[in-house]
């Protein structure tokens, strides 16, 4: 599964780098975050509540953070593993600031197993572009409200 | 003998109790105590094990237990055996659950054994396995690219073996000379069976007496007990007793000894309570054995006249990543030896490699190697008159084996016993109406509609024998018959059969049978099948061999029986024996058919024995093991008309006629339902069915969802005949009619589309022919 897109944040690069390097409001970015808690340098552990349809269930996850180049460049991995299955997920964030304002290109690939890959393989990628898309709106919301 | 049964289109007899729920499945039985067994199955298809955390299922409320590969290793279970062995084959450990490494998704890597099933897989889910996950691969032919992922260590090349069958030298220089080649690459692509019923076991063991009973859907419950008692858990046989019931279906996929039977006889005396599993239609999908899944190259030779010089063919066979119970045997020496087709074909050289990938292990599926074998041959035919510029039917017509040449001896080791192929092609093109079939077909293409006819001249082996001969060629196993009859005092008649049924109607058919033999009512004949406790050692049911080698074995008895209870009549009617003669159930002198003694009163007599012949054992039963002298043959000519929509390439199948010779028919109307069944399932892999693994060999059609089985509304009314060319050398002359459907439907529907794609230039376009297929081919054909 692979996702990839970019998305423009009213605000100065400064901002969207703090709020991305706050693993609270990562905790809000990542779809189904229950808890988010920091075990070692740029290390989380999370609890994450995945779900596609009649598929799902509640997964231990470890992010990791590197190649921490701020305000423009970071690196990130999720592995979770639950019930249904595993996912293994890495990718980039890079940020351009541009006039005042943030443009954010991400792009990922994820290793999907078990019966979230097997019985979800068709709705993986819209969903999971779909929950980046929300929660991005949310993170810009955020931003620019406060 | 009086045949007042054989050859009637009786109703099933057991079909009442099916159809008002009256069954016994594995899953409707209960034990007192019974507890339940949940899987926990690798989402990885290759991934060390680092660790298997059992605590917080165990804490589970209600678990009763949970157990790992390396505590049934530990407590000395050992690998599930191969039935087949090539030369030189690598044969790899495949415990029931996985012990250092899985090799597939869906392998078993912990059991749970809970009160109820509910709180099994709840538990199931709270068993934590460290996974490190490795590279996977799942498509044949890229395990054998140089750096493949190998499945095991001990093929690192992923090679399980390499053979061949037919003269390699030969068949080169007959392309040598050839007038004209063709050359396909086909595949046949992985089906997943799905039977109705899903797998299911329960195991009980009794301490009192150290016996164990497994109830199991199996198509062979005497194999099951000896390969689980004598090669995997080390129980005598004589104290394990399988008893397979009612089965909902097998298709091949329930012959096989898989992990989760293993598993609940092993954990029953562990846990000290009976242990039953059902698989839920998810774990069917990722753990019965797959069929099919070849990769083919394959070659026609002919003259200047078109007749056929010689065939070359080299198929790479994925065999999933263990050895099921009989996979070596599918893709070699049911499939190569079947290459010569209804043709006479001078030379043929096929070599096959089979191969190891990280997906569910491949085994026999409906057919078996021969509906590939079918599927190559037939296309060949098809592509080869189609270069030819002739008539597909007058090719394959020009090219038939005569029926003056039999006994036939192909170059692929199979000898034909009997034959007449143009028969059957000739009936199916006067059913089909050819030739205004073809004046429609060019006729509706000015109109821009695109009908397609495709042929499927078919030939099957059955009843695989005989034993010697099935030996010498890797098999473990004899594939003879046992058939056990018991006449009660009362002329009441018990038959107890090696075979199985699960869906044959061997109930009906085999009764058929006895009453006819022995002149009584159908209604007084019971026939037994599927207890290790009560019927003699049997091989089961598979390779339609339940007629031709379980009925054979039920006519070797009853002719004892005939002999025994001729020797009382000829006492009780104070006559020299060989002046008895038995007719309609009644034993008279010859020429005084008035004064008689019924088969109900010599069999009272077999028991009470008051007046008796000198020297003669009371009692009235007989047993037989009946080990044919070759396979049967069966053939026919199937046609398939099919129209294609150019603009969303959906294929509608029109009209679908079938001529099968299968010997005698013992019941034309469950002869007519195998056909039914074997067409469609063979219509479902033409255009429907296959198994899709993603590059990570994650499954991805792992439901009914994303898997299409076909429906009612994808099939036409089928029209079905029959020629019958009696086996020469069985007593019944029948030779099996399972499989046919299977072995023809795939090539018919695939020629029909083809032929009716014929004005784009569209060759060939490989399984299943989806309308995106299609549409695409379609499209690029325009665009070039």
């Amino acid at each position: 599964m692979r996702l990839k897109g970019s998305y423009r944040f009213q605000t100065t690069i400064d901002r969207v780098w703090g709020a991305l390097m706050n693993p609270q409001v990562i905790a809000r970015l990542l779809p189904g975050v229950e808890r988010l808690e920091p075990i070692g340098n740029d290390v989380y552990e999370a609890e994450m509540r995945l779900g596609i349809g009649p598929i799902s269930g509640r997964y231990k996850a470890r992010i990791t953070l590197s190649e921490i180049d701020p305000p423009n460049h970071y690196r990130i991995r999720i592995q979770a593993q639950g019930p249904q299955g595993t996912v293994d997920a890495r990718g980039t964030i890079d940020l351009t600031a541009d006039n005042g304002e943030t443009v954010m290109h991400y792009e990922g690939e994820a290793t999907v197993t078990g019966l979230l890959m097997s019985m979800g393989a068709r709705l993986l990628e819209p969903t999971a572009q779909m929950l980046v898309n929300q929660g991005l709106k949310n993170l810009e919301a955020q931003l620019t409200s406060s | 003998m009086a045949t007042r049964y054989f050859g009637v289109a009786m109703k099933r007899r057991e079909d009442p109790r099916f159809i008002t729920g009256r069954g016994t499945y594995v899953d409707d039985l209960a034990l007192p105590g019974l507890v339940y067994a949940a899987m926990v199955r690798s989402p990885h298809a290759h991934a060390r094990i680092k660790a298997i955390h059992k605590e917080k299922a165990l804490q589970h409320p209600g678990v009763i237990a949970v157990f790992t590969g390396k505590d049934m290793v530990d407590s000395g279970v050992k690998s599930l055996p191969c039935g087949w062995l090539l030369p030189g084959m690598k044969l790899p450990p495949h415990y029931p659950m996985a012990v250092d490494k899985v090799r597939h998704v869906g392998e078993i890597v912990a059991v749970v054994i809970a009160q109820d099933r509910y709180t099994a897989e709840d538990a199931a889910e709270l068993v934590e396995v460290e996974y490190e996950p490795l590279p996977a691969v799942a498509d044949g032919a890229k395990a054998l690219q140089p750096g493949a992922p190998a499945v095991h260590d001990e093929a690192p090349d992923n090679v399980c073996f390499r053979w061949s069958i037919g003269d390699r030298e030969k068949t080169d220089e007959a392309f040598r000379r050839a007038h004209r080649t063709v050359k396909v690459e086909l595949v046949n692509q992985r089906l997943i069976p799905n039977a109705i019923e899903p797998r299911a076991a329960m195991a009980q063991y009794n301490p009192a007496t150290d016996e164990y009973t497994l109830w199991v859907t199996s198509q062979n419950p005497h194999v099951h007990r000896l390969l689980l008692a004598a090669f995997v858990l080390g129980i005598p046989e004589h104290k394990l007793r399988v008893i397979s019931p009612d089965v909902g279906g097998g298709f091949g996929s329930k012959i096989f000894v898989y992990p989760e039977e293993t598993i609940v006889t092993w954990a029953t005396k562990q846990v000290g309570r009976p242990v039953k599993w059902t698989a839920r239609r998810r774990e069917s999908f990722v753990s019965d054995a797959h069929g099919r899944d070849h990769i083919t190259e394959a070659e026609l030779a002919v003259d200047e006249k078109g007749k056929i010089l010689g065939m070359r063919v080299k198929t790479i066979a994925n065999l999933g990543a263990y050895l099921s119970t009989f996979a070596p045997a599918i893709p070699t020496y049911l499939y190569g030896t079947l290459l010569s087709g209804q043709y006479e074909i001078p030379t043929i050289y096929c070599e096959v490699t089979g191969v190891f990938t990280h997906t569910t292990p491949v085994d026999a599926y409906r057919g078996a190697g021969r509906p590939e074998a079918t599927y190559v041959v037939e296309r060949l035919m098809d592509v080869m008159a189609r270069e030819l510029g002739e008539d597909p039917a007058e090719f394959r017509r020009k090219n038939f084996i005569p029926p003056d040449k039999f006994p036939y001896q192909t170059p692929v080791a199979l000898q034909y016993d009997s034959g007449n192929y143009e028969g059957a092609l000739n009936k199916a093109l006067e059913v089909i109406r050819y030739k205004e079939l073809r004046q429609q077909q060019e006729e509706l293409r000015k109109q821009g509609r695109y009908i397609g006819i495709g042929f499927s001249c078919y030939i099957e082996a059955c009843g695989i024998a005989p034993s010697q001969v099935v030996g010498s060629l890797g098999a473990q196993a004899g594939l003879w018959e046992s058939a056990l009859v018991r006449v009660h005092p009362t002329g009441k008649v018990t038959v107890y059969t090696g075979s199985h049924t699960h869906g044959q109607g061997h109930e009906t058919a085999f009764a058929q049978i006895v009453a006819d033999e022995l002149g009584i009512p159908i209604e007084d004949v019971e026939i037994i099948h599927g207890d290790t406790g009560s019927v003699p050692f049997g091989m089961g049911t598979y390779g339609s061999r339940s007629a031709p080698v379980g009925g054979s074995a039920i006519v070797l008895s009853l002719q004892k029986i005939k002999e025994k209870a001729r020797k009382i009549a000829a006492h009780l009617l104070e006559a020299a024996e060989e002046d008895v003669v038995f007719e309609d159930g009644k034993f008279y002198v010859k020429g005084v058919p008035d004064r008689f003694k019924t088969f109900q009163e010599v069999a009272l007599q077999a028991y009470l024995a008051h007046n008796y012949p000198p020297g003669l054992e009371p009692g009235l039963e007989a047993s037989s093991f009946y080990d044919p002298k070759n396979f049967t043959f069966p053939f026919g000519t199937h046609i398939a008309v099919v129209d294609v929509d150019p603009e969303t390439g959906k294929v509608k199948i029109l009209r679908y006629v079938a001529v099968d010779d299968a010997g005698r028919i013992i019941n034309p109307l469950i002869a007519e339902g195998q056909v039914h069944g074997g067409i469609a399932q063979g219509i479902g892999q033409a255009l429907l069915e296959g198994a899709v693994y993603d590059e990570n060999a994650q499954l991805l059609s792992a439901s009914l969802l994303d898997y299409a089985l076909p429906r009612a509304d994808d099939l036409p009314s089928f029209e079905i005949d029959h020629t019958v060319t009696p086996c020469p050398h069985n007593p019944l002359g029948v030779k099996g009619i399972g499989e046919t459907g299977t072995i023809a439907a795939t090539a018919a529907v695939v020629n029909a589309v083809m032929d009716a794609l014929t004005p784009f230039g569209i060759r060939h376009i490989d399984m299943p022919l989806t309308p995106e297929k299609i549409w695409r081919a379609i499209r690029e054909a325009r665009a070039a």
